[in-house]
């Protein structure tokens, strides 16, 4: 088992670049998530690592080894494929026996091995079926029995669980989760899906066009994101976001956005005034409070566009001063639309970006 | 790994058909090695263009082609309707419509052949039954022996047309019709406004590897007919091959070859522009 | 769900008609094989033969079928296993690399196969003259191996483009070089693949004709189809010989359709669906 360093990967296709010097340094036994929207690169990013791609310049890393210039079968690695990969003319014993018996491993340990990934993944009764009769979630089960009985150093998950129905997604998730703790091994994790990366990752990666945009555990990327677009890719429903302009100067910050204006006075002093028209305010649904809170806040006055009822929580989509916002309430049977209604945002639940970059608010205002 | 088919196919294809080409800029007769073989530029060409006999090959191959194509796509149509439907038994039928296209050429020659025997023949003998005296010697007569060669040919691809035909149908989706159905239309309907659209790649495909192959006729004449009656039925790469291997004039004999070879690739390139382009895509996508 | 009446009525003549018109010359065929001498004779024909099976024995005895079989299946045999060993690593190539000039590969590779077998026939003849293999089994067969290397390419390409990319880089993982990839994991999948492709392949070698014509001219070299072509009697068309000659070269052909019909319909249309 072991960590993996990446070192300014770039990778181009003639003269699309999709990956734009990544690195990225991950310890023994974490579970790395990479995010991001399909066409992002973090695909080919996987596939450099699992040495399936070249990359154009840059340098991969696996156990203090420098793996550049080798092929797939000599990194010590394992993969699980999104369309699972099973060898269809093989039987799950044989499926799973295959890599073990491609490095020449004695029988008594290929049997042995295959029994105790069997008992983990319990797909004992499974073994001596041919891949297509197996339900979407036992070829997942045995997709990763085939990478558990060859005890990499590396385990690589490309979007593993896309082919799954949503109550069976959820369930591999749980089942995955298990696994990483019962094998504490290094995995790395591809995925658009922003539930599986807040639910499985200690370390996510967002990306975006080639770019690592931020890396950070999930509370990190969730409260603290670092750009608008990683704001808005994490949470569902997603953070609003408000674009206008922004005023900062002394103890104020002033954000206007059409009829939108807010005005804070914050305790830090700002030496070096920043304006710009290029500003975003963001708050998440669950911040937006219809009690008022006890710390400071600011009000949002307005009325009610649509009620969803999602049996636990409402969602409930305001209008206000002109700005569509989207709030994520405890239930209350007696909100009508078009019924007026009063909102209240922490303060210290705003984020701020200018010119695409996350101010620290809470450095202002305590 | 591609490198090996390429040498073999340049070899025996790609270079033949070449030095095929340079062949016909000479005057080459077998049998009189004395002449030599000298260059007489596009002499065997303005020959051929003279030529009554090659004139007679090139309407004689033409209608050929146009006829039996036509009746080989109507048929193949009706063919692939037939074996798209569910019923039971299908594999049987499918596996006896492709008979005909197994059955070695030659054999299918010498069945239709004895067919259409005067004597023998069982065309005539469903058409006049013991009426002895009316019995026609088909392939006697120019008119019905240039009809016997386009029969056999129908006969023997018309289940190929079909199955090209079939790989059309079958990537139409089910519920088109069933929208069709839904929407009140009739059979003939369904037929012809949404089959008969969504067909049109796949017939054009067929047409054309159809009208490809026809003019390529051979097999069929030289055990029907040799050519005959007269030159009723001399088709053009028969008169090539007794001009090339029969009569040893090498050079007029390939200039025939190449010229059916330039129309049959020119029709090569149009279905590798329209069918080719698609696969491109394809590819891209 | 049934279908109206008039609509089953309509696919059962189709039915009727795709059958009885596919199979009729051949029945008649294989009566008058069954037939005796006197009965092949008879004005008007009768129908139904005495079973006698006097043909098959003079076909086979007096006029040396046995001999062009052999030499058929030789031939047949010897180009389909040439031409698969080369085609099918062609294929692979082209349906997995990216190359620039593919399309164009391909294109090429069928506009070959429609060349008119007049245009090669006589440099071919001349080549073969050169290295000696006129009338000669491997003469015929290269350029056997030229004209069904094209069909065979494509039906192989079109199959492996359906093979999922996946399983051969799983199988790298699992530790494969490419070569094992490729015959562990990738050619048991193309089997139904290759074993369409081969069947075609063989089926072209056994039916072809005008090669074979030229190259073979001594009779203890011919195949088949040349044999059928050319079979004379002393006086009259030994029309029961011929049907019975021609039976016995279709029937392993019959055999090939009856088992294998599924995969010869995809493979021959697998170039036109692409498309």
């Amino acid at each position: 088992m072991a960590g993996f360093t990446l070192t300014q990967l770039c990778k181009s296709f003639g003269h699309t670049m999709v990956l734009n010097e990544i690195s990225l340094e991950a310890s023994d036994g974490e579970f790395v998530v990479l995010l991001g929207p399909s066409g992002c690169g973090k695909s080919t990013l996987l596939r450099i690592i699992a040495g399936l791609e070249a990359q154009s310049s840059g340098s991969v890393n696996i156990g203090n080894r420098v793996v550049d210039s080798l092929p797939p079968r000599d990194r010590d690695i394992a993969m699980v494929f999104q369309q699972y990969a099973l060898y269809p003319h093989l039987t799950v014993r044989e499926n799973l026996a295959f890599g073990l018996k491609m490095r020449k491993e004695s029988t008594a340990v290929i049997e042995k091995r295959i029994g105790d990934a069997a008992e983990l993944l319990e797909i004992h009764e499974l073994l001596d079926r041919k891949p297509k009769e197996l339900s979407g979630g036992q070829r997942q089960r045995v997709a990763m029995g085939r990478a558990i009985v060859r005890k990499p150093k590396l385990f690589l998950f490309d979007e593993p669980l896309s082919n799954l129905d949503a109550r069976l997604r959820a369930s591999m998730r749980v089942e995955l989760k298990k696994l990483h703790q019962r094998l504490g091994v290094t995995m790395v994790y591809v995925t658009h899906d922003q539930i599986e990366a807040m639910t499985l990752g200690e370390k996510i990666v967002v990306m975006d066009q080639g770019h690592i945009l931020q890396i950070g555990t999930p509370d990190q990327i969730y409260h603290h994101p670092i750009n608008p677009f990683v704001a808005a890719f994490i949470g569902n429903p997603p953070m609003n976001l408000i674009e206008g302009s922004v005023h900062l100067e002394g103890q104020y910050l002033e954000f206007h956005a059409g009829d939108f204006a807010l005005r804070l006075e914050t305790h830090a002093h700002i030496e070096t005034a920043i304006h710009s028209d290029s500003a975003v305010l963001g708050i998440r649904p669950e911040d937006i409070k219809l009690d008022i809170p006890s710390e400071p806040h600011l009000t949002l006055s307005g009325f009610i566009d649509v009620v969803e009822n999602l049996g636990g929580d409402h969602i409930v989509y305001l209008i206000s001063q002109e700005q569509h916002l989207t709030a994520r309430t405890t239930p209350n049977s007696r909100r009508r639309a078009e019924d007026p209604i009063t909102a209240y945002v922490p303060l210290q639940k705003l984020h701020v970006f200018v010119n695409q970059v996350r101010i620290p608010l809470e450095l202002y205002y305590h | 790994m591609v490198f090996p088919a390429l040498a073999v196919v340049g070899i025996f294809s790609l270079y033949p058909a070449m030095d095929s080409f340079l062949l016909s800029l000479h005057r080459i007769y077998l049998g009189l090695p004395s002449l030599g073989e000298p260059f007489i530029g596009l002499g065997n060409y303005t020959q051929l263009f003279q030529d009554p006999v090659a004139h007679q090959a090139f309407i004689v191959t033409l209608g050929f082609v146009i006829l039996s194509t036509t009746f080989e796509l109507l048929l193949g149509i009706g063919i692939a309707l037939v074996i798209h439907e569910h019923f039971k038994g299908r594999g049987w039928v499918r596996a006896a419509v492709l008979i005909p296209w197994a059955i070695p050429t030659v054999v299918a020659s010498q069945m239709w052949r004895f067919m259409l025997n005067d004597q023998y023949g069982l065309v005539n003998l469903m058409l006049f039954g013991d009426q002895v005296e009316a019995y026609v010697p088909w392939l006697a007569d120019p008119w019905m022996a240039f009809g016997a060669i386009v029969l056999a040919d129908v006969w023997k691809t018309s289940s190929f047309a079909g199955l090209l035909v079939l790989a059309g149908l079958q990537v139409i989706p089910d519920d088109v019709y069933d929208a069709a159905r839904i929407d009140g239309a009739t059979a003939w309907q369904r037929f012809w406004h949404i089959t008969f659209p969504l067909l049109k790649p796949a017939l054009l495909t067929a047409l054309l590897f159809r009208t490809i192959d026809a003019f390529r006729v051979f097999d069929l004449v030289f055990v029907m007919t040799q050519g005959g009656p007269g030159d009723a039925t001399q088709v053009i790469q028969f008169y090539g091959y007794k001009t090339l291997f029969t009569e040893g004039r090498v050079g007029y004999g390939t200039s025939i070859s190449v010229t059916v070879f330039v129309a049959i690739l020119i029709l090569s390139l149009f279905y590798v522009r329209t069918v080719g382009s698609k696969l491109l895509e394809q590819e891209r996508a | 769900m049934t279908k109206p009446l008039p609509e089953r009525l309509m696919l059962l003549v189709g039915i009727v008609f795709a059958v009885l018109g596919s199979l009729l010359p051949f029945i008649w065929f294989v009566l008058t094989s069954l037939k005796s001498q006197i009965q092949v004779e008879a004005i008007p024909p009768t129908w139904w033969p005495d079973g006698s099976l006097e043909f098959y024995y003079s076909a086979l005895f007096d006029h040396e079928l046995f001999n062009y079989i052999w030499n058929s299946v030789i031939v047949a045999s010897a180009t389909t296993i040439i031409a698969l060993v080369i085609a099918t690593p062609a294929a692979y190539a082209l349906a997995r690399i990216r190359l620039a000039g593919k399309v164009w590969v391909l294109g090429g590779l069928l506009c070959v196969a429609m060349f008119p077998q007049i245009v090669i026939a006589g440099p071919v003849w001349q080549i073969l003259e050169r290295i000696g293999g006129l009338n000669t089994h491997w003469g015929l067969v290269l350029p056997y191996v030229t004209l069904t290397l094209p069909l065979a390419v494509w039906i192989l390409a079109t199959f492996f483009k359906e093979l999922p990319v996946e399983l051969e880089e799983a199988a790298q993982i699992d530790g494969c070089t490419t070569w094992q990839a490729l015959y562990k994991v990738m050619l048991p999948l193309a089997a139904p693949g290759i074993f369409t492709a081969a069947i075609l392949t063989f089926i072209y070698a056994w039916n072809e004709f005008f090669f074979a014509l030229l190259i073979l001219t001594d009779p203890a070299k011919q195949t088949l189809p040349v044999g059928i072509a050319l079979f004379q009697g002393e006086f009259t068309m030994p029309w029961g010989e011929i049907a019975a000659a021609s039976v016995l070269a279709t029937l392993p052909l019959i055999l090939l359709v009856l088992l294998f019909q599924r995969g010869i319909i995809s493979g021959l249309s697998s170039g036109a669906v692409k498309g």
